[in-house]
């Protein structure tokens, strides 16, 4: 069987992930309280005070997020890397898709809300639906790491995956493409939330995602490192998104995770 | 794509009496439960007609002239057509209901069109085509999953889903152009004809063939010359595989139905027959006249007490010799 890649999909993209920040974006919201972040930009992960408490763990709604800096970034369609993929690749999709995340630890707990726009709220799997879903990927080791699933099996990537159709978070690991494995250890807790508003396009997915800071295992991000590389997928069920067909950060943003103030 | 052996099952249509006795074996073994109850791993349709999925021949996938997969489209539940159930518990039992009637409203399913076909009287026509996956030797479902979640098995070609790797994309399902990949909105994972794997390893045919009343089906392995399926494929060349300009290469073939001729405006009976050929080439390839005087000349030796070993085949006097597992 013959497997074909027009070659230059590639430089299309290059060109275009070198202008995601810049490039049209799905709204043009400004906000003055939002951090504007590019791959390879350096973000602070919040110290959660110790004399907070969160009523409950993961509230996508919580008022403490209305107290952490918020950072927006622009996600653009990742490169076909598989015919299923290439078949529903569309080439004139230039538009960047914003992602606004907050990260915070608390003494024990490491949490990232992620919040985007939608204006459908695709909870079903069925025979013809395709459901929403975002995804944090962490490289295991240093930003040397391919940001695209990995570079091969020993040197893999991390994934918290949020699917809008159960209130789980998947805990998964990849070493290149197609190699996505769910870990043993289901360690990572989450919830949503989906706010319609009056104008379709304006309703948001809230997620938040926590893990306990100190967890063992050989795939499970090292979350007391002092930087850690990570970068973000989307996907739109109402746009038959799934798979390779997301919207991701092209290259790393670095957390600083040091105590440092 | 190489394998050791290939298993491959041979169908005459011009036995099949569209009793739907398969399709329920197939149903009562794998796809009655579990939210498979939508999936016919084996249907039978009535051809001309728009077949299950509801049209699926034009919904693409496969692969163009240059082997590259072709985008097909992902058929809808209700082209499936939505399972219902009646309730015999309430309306035959209890009494409670004085209607014996369907739990959702039917308006489409796997056979809704059987036994319409095309053509006015006396000039009208169809046959039954009972369809399965074709465990093909070029797998459109295969080259299409991104997570290497198909295989096909060495010892003998069955196409399989390893359902720890499957993560429901669905792009088997759309790449398929037969559509015998479904998926499984209760697991969220696609799931396919096994070709009864675990029947096949006892040594026993698929249940659809061991069950086929009208003893249509021969299973075997392609490279067993000894055996029906290289008599029926390769030496006589009466049975052909299903589109294959879709470019899979199916291991199952089909002997393609003759029919009675035609009458004239006046009655007269004309040197044509019922069902056309262009129509049976379009679904059977180049082959279909061949196969055809193939099996007319045989039938004819056979009548005339000349003896046919194909005729002698075609007929399936015993079971044992339809099915060669070994
Ligand atoms: S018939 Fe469809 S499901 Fe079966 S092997 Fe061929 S491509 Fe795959
Ligand atoms: S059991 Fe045999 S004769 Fe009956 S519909 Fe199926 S293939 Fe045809």
């Amino acid at each position: 069987m013959k497997r074909s890649f027009p070659t230059t999909t590639f430089a299309v993209l290059g060109l275009m992930m070198s202008v995601a920040g810049t490039a049209a974006a799905d709204h043009s919201e400004r906000n003055p309280n939002v951090t504007e972040v590019n791959p390879g930009d350096t973000v602070k992960v919040a110290r959660i005070p110790d004399n907070i408490y969160l009523r409950t763990q993961d509230d996508p709604d919580d008022l403490i997020w209305d107290r952490l800096p918020v950072y927006r970034t622009g996600l653009t369609t990742a490169p076909p890397v598989h015919p299923s993929v290439m078949l529903r690749f569309d080439p004139t999709d230039m538009e960047a898709k914003h992602l606004y995340f907050q990260v915070a630890k608390s003494k024990d707990r490491f949490y990232i809300r992620l919040r985007w726009k939608d204006a459908s709220e695709d909870r079903s799997t069925t025979v013809d639906q395709f459901r929403d879903g975002v995804a944090v990927q962490y490289a295991i080791a240093g930003p040397e790491t391919s940001y695209m699933m990995g570079s091969g099996p020993d040197n893999p990537v991390n994934i918290w995956y949020w699917r809008s159709d159960q209130e789980q978070i998947e805990n998964l690991a990849a070493g290149g493409f197609g190699s996505t494995t769910h870990l043993p250890e289901q360690t990572v807790t989450g919830a949503s939330e989906y706010f319609p508003e009056e104008i379709a396009q304006d309703s948001e997915w809230h997620v938040v995602m926590s893990r306990l800071i100190d967890e063992d295992g050989e795939h499970q991000v090292d979350l007391s490192r002092d930087t850690i590389p990570v970068v973000f997928a989307l996907w739109e069920g109402h746009h038959n998104e799934r798979d390779g067909n997301k919207k991701v950060t092209h290259n790393w943003i670095m957390l600083d995770n040091s105590d440092s103030q | 794509m190489t394998v050791k052996r290939q298993l491959s099952m041979v169908l005459d249509l011009n036995k099949c009496i569209g009793c739907q006795t398969c399709t329920t074996a197939c149903k009562l073994m794998w796809t009655n439960r579990n939210g498979r109850e939508f999936m016919y791993w084996n249907n039978v349709e009535t051809q001309p007609g728009k077949g299950y999925p509801r049209d699926y021949q034009n919904m693409g996938g496969g692969f163009d002239e240059a082997g590259a997969l072709r985008a097909g489209r992902q058929p809808s539940q209700e082209d499936y057509g939505i399972p219902w159930e009646y309730n015999y518990e309430e309306a035959l039992m209890t009494g409670t209901d004085p209607w014996l009637r369907p739990n959702v409203k039917p308006t489409w399913g796997a056979n809704w069109d059987e036994d319409q076909g095309e053509g006015d009287y006396p000039n009208s026509y169809y046959f039954y085509l009972p369809r399965l996956c074709n465990h093909c030797a070029n797998p459109g479902c295969l080259a299409a999953c991104s997570r290497n979640a198909i295989y096909k098995r060495q010892e003998d070609g069955i196409v399989l889903i390893d359902q720890e790797r499957c993560r429901g994309y669905r792009y088997c399902v759309n790449a398929c152009p037969y559509k015998k990949v479904y998926f499984n909105e209760q697991i969220s994972k696609s799931e396919k004809c096994i070709f009864c794997y675990p029947r096949i390893e006892k040594g026993l045919p698929t249940a659809c063939a061991q069950q086929c009343v009208g003893r249509i089906r021969w299973i075997g392995y392609r490279d067993d010359t000894e055996g029906p399926i290289h008599m029926l494929v390769e030496k006589y060349k009466v049975a052909l595989p299903l589109h294959p300009e879709w470019g899979t290469q199916p291991n199952v073939f089909y002997v393609p139905p003759l029919s009675p001729p035609k009458y004239g405006p006046d009655g007269e009976m004309l040197d044509e027959s019922r069902i056309p050929l262009e129509y049976l080439e379009s679904l059977f390839g180049d082959g279909v006249a061949a196969a055809l005087d193939t099996i007319r000349t045989e039938r004819q030796a056979k009548a005339d007490g000349k003896g046919s070993e194909l005729m002698d085949t075609l007929i399936g006097y015993n079971h044992a010799e339809m099915f060669k597992l070994s």
